[in-house]
């Protein structure tokens, strides 16, 4: 009995589905967003201009790192922004104020920093852990408490100038062999969270802890232990984002952080990280803040209004879910 | 055996608790409210600045229960700030327009307020429904949405011009001594008292939230009964934003942006709970004039906004601890 053979068509529709499956809808969306807006505008398709966009796409890679790992465990942070801002601001100050000592300013400077970010991921895990808070909720006020915090020892908001050219120069514009700084910085830490989540039990607890708290529970998981240490992690990942940052703008700035909680947890949504916790992989999570990125580069560059970027963003976020959801079905 | 009559801090606290078990944790913050700044500035106190809290608190009333249908079906509404905004925007440019058609530019004006709120109710609605996805994401996407549309409608400046005779009844007018957007506030609360108590479909919203699959299981249409309680939001909203362009006097692109969070707040200061199916009707109004109060009392005392902001956080995250102490106590 000679089979037909299968018309090409069909091959085709199957195999675009099994990659679809196997690898969720960002690729297919990056190649798109590559497409559409280098069709545009070819300028961005450039070395330059990918460059550049590599550069950015740190920062929000960083952000997003510790927004999946909050995530995961089956919350959110809605604290980051306010939390970049404190840092960066606090940051600034410290370093202002050694001034006189070169070399220990820069070093007690970025040590702070990071130090607010953790202190911050603390409270929030402390709230959200032993309080038994609702991570929107706890989040929520922490940021807008760092934010407010940031105002009064801005005195309202005036940016912190005066920060050490070394810093900006290593940290903020340096190169090592070619490579910018950040992103040496950016790699190192996904290569440390690719260990932590799928090398150590700690990884491990934190995807159980999100996928279902009962069962972690029966698994005998200090649970309201994990779940603050995910939350100071997160706070240090944000400290280190944060003094990245203000390396990069070389001031410390009221403004830096606005809009990073809902691109964080858009770019984390976008590589698959699930809202509902336990599930999601770190090269998606990394993928859909480059996406993200790209995204407003791209839009930019066509010099699309503001105004339309925005409602972009919103329907971007839409279709992705709307598509992840059928990719879940086809399984 | 007499007792001595000095009170006792032991039997204080005792009592504290136990109207904290049978009460709730409302009580206290809107008693520490009304002393903490009423002892600050007795201004606060008097019954001109009372009046103008409660003709304010209407419109965040309104705004929580609209929030209050959405937590309990399990979700949430982001976008109902940037709903507004497209609201006002809207019908104010819809009321400009048909300006030399007097009585019907207000009307038309006012339908289509109602109406965009329910449209974008209804795609939210829909999308959620029958996608099945999270309302978080879907919300904030839309949220950007209507903004968008809103600033690029109205190319970011306010629309002027609106009707004198619809600022002065939906925004200052009264009937009977009466605030009208008090009466309007009060009749929808009667509405969704109603519907929320005494229909099946307020039951099946509670039974949805609460426990989908039995209620799927039991014949409740999950996707008709969401797609409708998202578009019941968004009439909601509508009326709301209408209400609030009436008050401001003029189409404001950027009317209501922090209304999602803080009707949240309310709602959860209220009891209602995030996860769905709980939440009682009066203690989502008490919650809205709790925040409402709130942040008069700041004003009053001349807190700058974005220290508002932070103490609203910071008052909601002692609601919550001491609403799981309570859960502790009994």
């Amino acid at each position: 009995m000679v089979t037909n053979s299968i018309p090409n068509r069909q091959r085709l529709i199957e195999l675009w589905k099994v990659v679809f499956i196997r690898v969720g809808a960002l690729p297919f969306i990056l190649v798109g967003i590559l497409v559409i807006f280098g069709v545009w505008n070819p300028a961005f398709l450039s070395s330059g201009n990918m460059f550049m966009v590599s550069r950015s796409a740190t920062y929000l890679i960083v952000v997003t790192l510790g927004q999946m790992l909050a995530l995961l465990s089956g919350g959110l942070d809605l604290s980051v922004g306010g939390s970049i801002t404190l840092i960066s601001v606090v940051s600034a100050m410290v370093m202002v104020a050694l001034k006189a000592y070169p070399g220990v300013d820069v070093f007690v400077g970025v040590l702070t920093g990071i130090g607010v970010g953790a202190l911050v991921g603390a409270t929030n895990g402390y709230l959200i852990a032993y309080r038994r808070i609702a991570p929107f909720i706890a989040t929520f006020a922490m940021g807008s408490i760092a934010n407010g915090v940031c105002l009064i020892i801005t005195g309202g908001g005036l940016p912190i100038f005066g920060v050490p050219g070394s810093f900006v120069g290593t940290l903020g514009r340096g190169e090592v062999l070619g490579v910018s700084v950040p992103i040496i910085v950016t790699i190192l830490l996904v290569g440390v969270m690719y260990f932590i989540l799928s090398w150590t039990r700690f990884g491990r607890y934190i995807y159980a802890l999100g996928g279902s708290r009962e069962a972690a529970h029966v698994m005998g998981i200090p649970i309201r232990r994990y779940t603050f240490l995910t939350y100071v992690i997160v706070g240090i990942l944000v400290g280190l984002a944060g003094v990245m940052l203000l390396a990069r703008t070389g001031a410390g700035e009221v403004t830096l952080g606005l809009e990073m909680p809902l691109l964080s947890i858009a770019a984390a949504v976008l590589g698959g990280v699930s809202l509902f916790g336990g599930e999601g992989k770190l090269y998606g999570a990394v993928l859909g803040a480059v996406a993200i990125i790209l995204l407003r580069v791209g839009m930019d560059m066509a010099r699309i209004g503001s105004f339309v970027q925005m409602a972009a963003v919103g329907v971007v976020l839409i279709m992705v879910v709307v598509i992840d959801r059928y990719r879940r079905q086809m399984v | 055996m007499v007792k001595s009559l000095t009170p006792n801090p032991q039997k204080l606290i005792e009592l504290g608790k136990a109207v904290l078990i049978r009460a709730g944790v409302l009580p206290f913050i809107l008693v520490a409210i009304l002393v903490i700044f009423g002892v600050w500035n007795p201004v606060f106190l008097s019954s001109a600045n009372m009046f103008m809290v409660s003709r304010s608190a209407t419109y965040l009333i309104v705004l929580t229960l609209a929030q209050m249908l959405a937590l309990l079906s399990a979700g949430l509404d982001l976008s109902l700030g940037a709903a507004i905004a497209l609201i006002s925007v809207v019908s104010a440019m819809v009321m400009v327009a048909l300006q030399a058609y007097p009585g019907v530019d207000v009307f038309v004006g006012v339908l289509a307020g109602i109406g965009v709120g329910a449209l974008v109710g209804a795609t939210n609605g829909f999308i959620i429904a029958f996608f099945q996805v999270s309302p978080f994401l879907v919300t904030l996407g839309m949220s950007y949405i209507a903004l968008a549309l809103s600033l690029t409608l109205s190319r970011g400046v306010p629309i002027w011009g609106l009707p004198g005779s619809f600022v002065d009844t939906l925004g200052t007018g009264t009937v009977l001594g009466v605030a009208v957007p008090v009466i309007v506030t009060i009749l929808l609360v009667g509405v969704m008292y109603f519907i929320l108590s005494w229909t099946r479909f307020g039951h099946n919203i509670y039974a949805l939230g609460g426990n989908p699959e039995a209620a799927i299981r039991a014949g409740i249409s999950f996707r008709r009964y969401t797609f409708l309680t998202y578009m019941t939001v968004g009439i909601l909203v509508g009326l709301a934003g209408v209400m609030l362009t009436a008050r401001v006097g003029y189409g404001e692109p950027t009317l209501g942006l922090p209304m999602p969070l803080l009707s949240i707040a309310a709602a959860v200061l209220g009891g209602v709970s995030l996860l769905g199916g709980e939440g009682k009707l009066y203690g989502a109004i008490l919650g809205a004039a709790a925040i409402t109060l709130l942040r008069n009392g700041m004003d009053v005392v001349g807190i700058s906004s974005i220290v508002q902001m932070v103490i609203v956080g910071v008052v909601l995250v002692i609601a919550l601890a001491l609403e799981e102490y309570r859960r502790r106590l009994r």
